[in-house]
């Protein structure tokens, strides 16, 4: 199962990619400069519902994709 | 014949020397992280980013906040009109201390004279108490913010702001700390209770001039000052509403960030503690001097707690003829009103001021004697 999920703001990307670290998630992370401006792309190797749980707990702004 | 190697004692203006290890971070910042935060995927961007972010958790550390709620100005008055004009709404009511530097005192008398708020000063005493009965008594209910500095800028009188914060927090009001002169000396953290930590970063933190920063506990909703591009949410014309998006608009300063970022890591490793004590130590030696010459008034009352900043003044010698004086000696200090002329009308002192006297860590017992013979001169 893979969640994947977009981060707009570089400070939300990289408080991200530590707090996945932190809590051991295995994941994947590009960052894509588009005409809409950067935007960090996440593949995240867990259910959707333990990533996101922890996203909206730490107030992380993120789209699903 | 001038000193050829002038001694600093301004540091309440700006610290100098910083320590080696802030040159060699902005020297590589510009040599390695040349690409702008946030606007690009190429490698000096993500450098850039990643610099600026590491210093964001740097400040998180040293001023238990969070990394995404540290905000990075211009300078402390940066900071302070954005937490200043960003709280306040129409018919509110903020308080001030008399100690405020014009950075907190003019965007406030501003406010008030265009009658969008109404603005009272709060007296600050010799006695902790005292102040903070004062501030309490001031107090109306559409009171929005109390705003107060940790460390006057003229006298080094440290000022109740974890007293007031628990009383701004009882009655529901946001509480503005001005961490100029404190960030770097006192153990100040964001568990001491205030909203918003509003510092420098080119003083006690020995940053590089043009960094600042505004430390949130994330409870306070800010209206931006400016808008304009964060590198996030660009499709948007609406400007980003998360911190610190919301309040950086425009390419940061990566250079001074990484410096400052140096300098507060030297304050972690080193400690308030010792920087205080030592420098402390080097005002009363100061002081101890300045008694023995009969012509010396030196601002300090004995109930009140200061930080490592002296003001005095020589008989009849105007304070800024004595820094003329001293400088021709090759001593820096800062003479007049500081920008702050309501903690010198407080003092009496408000027609010509006060010498001012700040040494950090780098300065010695033997430049503080020198200091002392040539005001003798």
């Amino acid at each position: 199962m893979e969640t994947h999920f977009v981060v707009q703001s570089e400070t939300y990307a990289e408080k991200t990619k530590r707090l996945l670290s932190r809590y051991r998630f295995r994941f994947q992370v590009r960052k894509v400069t588009a005409a809409a401006g950067c935007s960090y792309q996440f593949t995240v190797a867990a259910e959707p519902a333990a990533v996101f749980a922890l996203l909206s707990a730490q107030r992380v702004p993120y789209q699903t994709c | 014949m001038p000193n050829p190697s002038p001694v600093y004692f301004d540091n309440a203006a700006t610290s100098f020397p910083k320590p080696p290890d802030v040159s060699r971070a902005v020297q590589e910042a510009l040599r390695t992280a040349g690409g702008n935060p946030g606007r690009g995927g190429h490698p000096l961007a993500v450098r850039a980013g990643e610099t600026v972010y590491h210093a964001r958790e740097t400040a998180a550390a040293l001023f238990a906040a969070a990394p995404e709620h540290t905000v990075f100005t211009q300078n402390c008055t940066h900071a302070l009109n954005l937490a200043i004009h960003g709280t306040v709404r129409p018919g509110d009511h903020i308080i001030i201390s008399s100690l405020e530097h014009n950075s907190v005192a003019r965007p406030a008398a501003a406010l008030a004279d265009t009658g969008i708020i109404s603005l009272s000063t709060a007296r600050v005493f010799p006695e902790d108490d005292r102040t903070v009965a004062e501030f309490r008594r001031l107090m109306r209910p559409n009171t929005r913010a109390v705003i107060c500095t940790l460390v006057s800028n003229v006298t080094g009188q440290i000022l109740p702001v974890q007293k007031l914060a628990a009383v701004c927090r009882a009655h529901g009001i946001i509480l503005i700390a001005d961490g100029a002169q404190g960030c770097g000396i006192l153990p100040v953290t964001l568990r001491d209770g205030m909203h918003l930590l509003c510092t420098a970063g080119h003083k006690g933190l020995f940053g590089p001039m043009g960094t600042g920063m505004l430390l949130s506990d994330g409870t306070v909703s800010l209206k931006p000052l400016m808008q304009g591009g964060t590198g996030s949410r660009s499709a948007s014309l609406e400007q980003p509403d998360f911190l610190p998006d919301a309040l950086e608009s425009g390419t940061v300063n990566v250079p001074g960030i990484a410096g400052l970022d140096a300098g507060m890591q030297y304050v972690r490793r080193h400690g308030t503690a010792e920087a205080f004590a030592y420098e402390s130590a080097l005002c009363e030696r100061l002081i101890d001097g300045l008694r023995r010459m009969p012509d010396a008034v030196v601002y300090r009352t004995e109930n009140a707690r200061y930080a490592p900043v002296v003001s005095f003044t020589l008989g009849r010698e105007a304070p800024d003829e004595t820094a003329a004086r001293l400088a021709a000696q090759g001593f820096c200090v800062r003479a007049g009103l500081h920008c702050a002329p309501l903690a010198h009308h407080t003092l009496g002192t408000g027609s010509v001021g006060t010498v001012r006297f700040s040494p950090s860590v780098f300065n010695t017992e033997q430049e503080t004697d020198a200091f002392l013979r040539a005001l003798r001169n």
